[in-house]
């Protein structure tokens, strides 16, 4: 690459911009560049910091004059964009540094807590470290992100993004009565997620915690794996989509008892609380867990739905039309059907619900293996019965030529219905 | 949004006029506010920006323009738009650079977002003699100065 010295042209507040995008190491390092860079990384207007890389866990005064010195800088600027890794082990007083980040016009806070402490006799504790007083409070707080880190309720006023990977001691949190309920209220959340915790820990979480959400301008829920176990939603006016893991109990195999009326209730209140939404993504998980409901509890009917995306267990494809059911205006299917062990003999595919028969515009089917039976009758029971079909797409993984004839072979009612493998 | 259709004359430094809609204009932040202003002529100079670098704006805020315009599936749009960020900003180092100048001067902050994070993403687990060399930066140091910084922030260097 020629040389080219248009950087020297840039001012400062440019420079600055560029190292906001890097790692607080990387940009500390360009201090030895000239003179001119010497202190530039100190009026970055960001800070992503991994604790870790600072001196030994026993060194907490590299770690503390590193931030001081950071913090005191420039103390009237903005720091827009904060990412702490902290170290494993809790410091006293370092979650004070954190208060101070965020009263400097923090929009984007990301925090990995520390998850252990030592007591005075040098013994260690498993503890879940609170997030600073401060946070809730915020008014530039726009998105957050939190690992490993107790929240109360994040009342934040501008909230709009909220995600949450709640890697929680587990003996902690039931020794503690505050993470029996983890409330989300507010007024200008858009978008929820909890993380699936399985890329962070191989156990399940024992903890039976309650979720109440009230978010009337929430667009976007994502609920990964069973952290929660009931799930009570309000207010949900605004609701875009909804991609859920969960099956409405926390342990690891089990499923609830579709006799318990409480339950049942409860899951019904959920339902109802999501009816309004346009699109939905399903795991397996969940799609047992509804046809579980189903045995005893209605399904309301998703009036607004106009995509779904879901994994269904080749062995419930009996409960396909019926969940179809309750999806009347369904322009688009995405399915994915894994193979069961417990495959039922004699999949009858008859009902046909009121999406198939004047609003389904394109079904995918999306698959690895090879197709057997069970598959086989849902293609031709969803390509004979859709009215309006004009999209039946076989994903490139499901191809091969002797599925594509056969599927092309079947009689389609819509006669604009092309069968396409990309 | 009325008078949609409208078009504006956008001239670069070297005098060339660029015939943009409206909506595209107003990418500009600059632009906007100077139509805000009721500023109403139909043509407006960027004197700091040259043809090339201004052609390569207006291609940037058309293609944004025109996705956010469209309805629908906004997952794919989204990708589509990210594919085009990517390919759009992989240009030679002067290039990036006037981009920035020129995004950070009109104000648009999509482009100057892609372009800073570029450049970081260039600089990013480089060796500062090398971040030097391609970027001509005069190390103005003596190597006792240069000593004392490094030293002041030893775990930064750490490998």
């Amino acid at each position: 690459m020629p040389g080219c010295d248009m950087i020297s042209e840039l001012p400062d507040s440019l420079v600055t911009q560029i190292l906001s995008y890097l790692p607080t190491g990387d940009s500390v390092q360009t201090g030895i560049l000239s003179k001119r860079w010497k202190n530039l990384w100190l009026s970055v207007p960001a800070l992503d910091l991994n604790c870790l890389l600072i001196a030994d866990e026993d060194d907490e005064e590299v770690l503390f004059t590193f931030v001081e010195k950071f913090l005191e800088f420039s103390p009237e600027s903005s720091l827009l964009k904060v990412k702490v890794r902290c170290r494993p082990r809790m410091i006293d007083g370092f979650m004070d540094r954190v208060g101070t980040m965020i009263s400097r016009g923090t929009q984007h806070l990301d925090v990995v807590s520390s998850s252990c402490y030592l007591d005075e006799r040098s013994i260690y504790h498993t503890c879940v470290e609170f997030m600073p007083i401060n946070l809730y409070t915020s008014k530039t707080l726009v998105y957050l992100k939190l690992s490993s880190s107790g929240l109360m309720d994040p009342g934040c006023p501008v909230l709009e993004e909220l995600t949450l990977v709640r890697d929680l001691d587990d003996d902690y949190a039931l020794r503690n009565d505050e993470f029996g309920v983890m409330r989300v209220r507010s007024q200008s959340l858009k978008r929820f997620s909890v993380l699936p915790l399985r890329e962070v820990r191989d156990y399940h979480s024992r903890v039976e915690c309650t979720l109440e959400i009230d978010a009337p301008g929430l667009e976007y829920i994502s609920l990964g794996e069973d952290q929660f176990d009931s799930i009570v939603v309000k207010n949900l006016t605004s609701l875009i989509m909804v991609n859920l893991d969960i099956k409405f109990v926390i342990n690891l195999y089990g499923f609830f008892d579709p006799w318990d009326a409480s339950k049942r209730n409860e899951i019904r209140g959920f339902l109802n609380g999501i009816s309004s939404v346009r699109h939905i993504i399903i795991s397996e998980k969940t799609v047992k867990a509804l046809d579980l409901y189903s045995k005893g509890g209605m399904i309301p009917k998703f009036n607004n739905l106009s995509r779904l995306e879901a994994v269904f267990p080749s062995a419930l494809l009996q409960f396909l039309p019926a969940f179809l059911q309750c999806c009347p205006n369904l322009k688009h299917l995405v399915l994915k059907i894994v193979h069961s062990e417990e495959m039922k003999e004699g999949l009858e595919l008859t009902d046909v619900p009121r999406c198939v028969s004047t609003t389904l515009e394109c079904v995918e089917i999306k698959d690895k293996f090879e197709w057997e039976e069970g598959k086989m009758k849902v293609a031709k029971y969803l390509v004979e019965n859709s009215a309006v079909l004009k999209k039946f797409i076989l994903s490139p993984t499901a191809y091969n030529q002797n599925i594509y004839e056969k599927v092309n072979k079947f009689a389609k009612r819509s006669t604009v219905c092309q069968i396409i493998h990309e | 949004m009325s008078e949609s259709n409208k078009k504006i004359s956008l001239i670069s430094s070297e005098g060339e006029a660029f015939e943009v809609s409206e909506a595209v204009a107003r990418e500009f932040e600059i632009v906007a506010h100077m139509l805000e202003d009721g500023c109403s002529g139909s043509s407006i100079p960027i004197t700091t920006v040259d043809s090339n670098i201004l052609g390569k704006v207006i291609e940037y805020c058309t293609k944004h323009v025109e996705v956010g315009n469209v309805e629908g599936n906004s997952e794919k749009a989204e990708k589509d738009l990210e594919e085009f960020d990517k390919r759009f900003i992989a240009v030679e180092m002067n290039t990036l650079f006037s981009l920035i100048l020129a995004a950070n001067y009109l104000n648009v902050k999509g482009l100057l977002n892609i372009g800073c994070q570029k450049v970081a993403d260039t600089i990013k687990d480089m060796k500062p003699e090398e971040v030097r060399s391609i970027f001509n930066i005069e190390n103005d140091y003596t190597p006792a100065e240069e000593e004392v910084v490094r030293k002041e922030n030893e775990w930064a260097f750490q490998p």
